[in-house]
């Protein structure tokens, strides 16, 4: 684990500048630069107690990781397969699990996932950790929907969660 | 008859005397139980355990690496600590699990539990506890058995700052809400409860080695000093009150100094007892934007020096008397978690967050 430093390279995705976050060898974040900034600075000190250093995307994490989203934004990917770690507190990650379970085209509610982790009374408390994914598309937060069917909030802006939905739908 | 009334009168007399003596025994012991009584009621109220210190004999500029482990870690280090002893480095995850290990190699000698975040991890004086709190559990541990020892503390306050007492009997906390408690580790419950004591803290707070002072920072007025003997505020430090607020303090191991540091790595050298501003010095490294930059930082035994870790994982020691830079150490991009200083002076050790081990010795003659 030493010499794990907190690595940050950003590739140009089919819906702007994707960030993607290492440490050692697992992914620990992935978003849209400009959104959540200033959370993702309060996530890295959280957990790093620093913030991460720019690096080039060429070592083979950061290879694996962006053939794979080439893949998924092409459609031909719907499923990751890459080491990651989700670095929350423990109900972050009880809802980032049950978010994980939705399937590529499929959406899901706060509400059900609240009754999903056994918390039926914690809807509001589930929306917040969903917004809190650091694993973007991986963790598949955007799948995830009002009961009126809205698509509230995203933490990368909710054009591209319109947009994200409209890909796995059309394929 | 003469001879009997006289010896009636010496009698009487060495009655009298007796029953003088007797008195006075009877009031010295009554005023020997009350003086005991205010000694034992103030050492409720205040921990006097002296820690002995060694000196640092070597220049810093030549103190040479020794080891580089890379310990076998599950997850970035939350919080370590050294012992005193040079010993053994203890560190724990976010998620409150703890491992203690020697020192010398890294290897661990016992997997612990706080189960849940923790706030501090601390040995005690002499080396022969860890202690490991959140912000509502203590729990303490008996290094050489690794057994856990004592009911664990729970705190229906959220607590900010824990120091020991040296014999390992007592603690001392201070809430969030500035309320002070003094806990018997026997039986887990509180011997002393101040409310109130301090203001409720927006930003962290810390305690002497002694127990008997808390430094915390008021963003309106900057570093106070607050007396815990006294119950009453001892000094405000001068300067403290600056453009950034101060997010970390520590006062030197005899309490004669308070470091105050802000949030881009300025530190602020003050005498405890005047408030006095004796010099301040801005970190070298770069700056962690917007968040802390200054992540560790600790007094060396003599308080000659003073060492801080960057988020970037550099290292400095600072020459507290003359502010100026002796040693500079660049960092590979992990934070710093927490630095050691041997009580003898003659090891300096560094552990950061990717769980990278690193002692110092001085270089042989």
């Amino acid at each position: 684990m030493a010499y794990a430093s907190l690595r940050r390279c950003v590739w140009q995705s089919p819906l702007g500048p994707l960030s993607l976050w290492a440490w050692g060898d697992e992914l620990v974040r992935v978003g849209f630069p400009g959104h959540n900034d200033l959370i993702e600075a309060g996530w890295a000190q959280r957990y790093f107690a620093t913030q991460p250093i720019p690096a080039a995307c060429d070592e083979a994490l950061f290879r694996a990781a962006i053939a794979q989203f080439a893949d998924y934004f092409a459609a031909r990917r719907r499923v990751f397969d890459l080491p990651i770690a989700l670095y929350g507190t423990e109900f972050q990650k009880q809802v980032w699990q049950a978010v994980s379970t939705v399937a590529w085209g499929q959406t899901s509610t706060y509400r059900a996932i609240a009754e999903q982790i056994g918390k039926p009374l914690a809807v509001r408390a589930v929306g917040a950790a969903n917004g809190a994914n650091p694993l973007s598309i991986i963790v598949p937060c955007h799948r995830i929907v009002g009961s009126d069917g809205k698509l509230h909030g995203y933490g990368g802006g909710i054009e591209r969660k319109e947009r994200l939905l409209a890909l796995e739908r059309a394929a | 008859m003469t001879q009997t009334e006289e010896e009636r009168y010496a009698a009487e007399r060495r009655a009298n005397q007796r029953k003088v003596g007797v008195i006075i025994a009877i009031v010295a012991v009554v005023l020997l139980l009350f003086f005991a009584f205010l000694t034992a009621t103030t050492s409720l109220q205040l921990f006097d355990f002296g820690p002995s210190r060694g000196t640092i004999s070597y220049a810093p500029e030549q103190i040479v690496q020794t080891e580089d482990i890379a310990l076998a870690t599950e997850g970035p280090i939350h919080k370590s600590a050294f012992s005193f002893d040079g010993q053994y480095v203890a560190n724990a995850y976010l998620s409150g699990k703890i491992e203690l290990r020697k020192l010398e190699t890294g290897e661990t000698v016992a997997a612990l539990d706080l189960g849940d975040e923790p706030i501090q991890l601390a040995f005690n004086p002499n080396s022969s506890l860890l202690l490991a709190a959140s912000e509502r559990e203590i729990r303490i541990w008996d290094v050489a058995s690794q057994q856990l020892i004592y009911a664990p503390i729970q705190s229906r306050i959220a607590m900010r700052s824990v120091i020991f007492s040296a014999d390992g009997q007592r603690i001392q906390t201070v809430g969030h809400d500035g309320s002070v408690l003094i806990w018997q580790l026997i039986d887990a419950k509180s011997l002393l409860e101040r409310d109130n004591t301090i203001p409720p803290l927006e930003y962290g707070a810390t305690f002497n080695e002694h127990g008997t002072m808390i430094a915390y920072y008021d963003p309106e007025r900057g570093v106070v000093v607050w007396s815990l003997e006294k119950d009453k505020e001892h000094s405000l430090l001068d300067g403290t009150l600056g453009a950034e607020p101060i997010v970390d303090l520590t006062f030197s191991h005899l309490g004669g100094l308070v470091a105050s540091i802000d949030t881009n790595g300025k530190v602020y050298i003050n005498r405890t007892q005047t408030g006095e501003l004796v010099h301040s010095f801005q970190w070298q490294g770069s700056r962690n934007d917007g968040e802390k930059t200054v992540v560790a930082y600790s007094f060396s035994a003599d308080a000659r020096l003073l060492a801080l870790g960057g988020a970037d994982g550099q290292i400095e020691l600072w020459d507290v008397q003359a502010a100026t830079l002796r040693k500079s150490i660049p960092g590979n991009g992990n934070a710093i978690r927490g630095f050691g200083f041997t009580d003898n002076g003659d090891i300096f050790a560094t552990l950061d967050v990717a769980g990278l081990l690193r002692v110092w010795e001085p270089a042989e003659e």
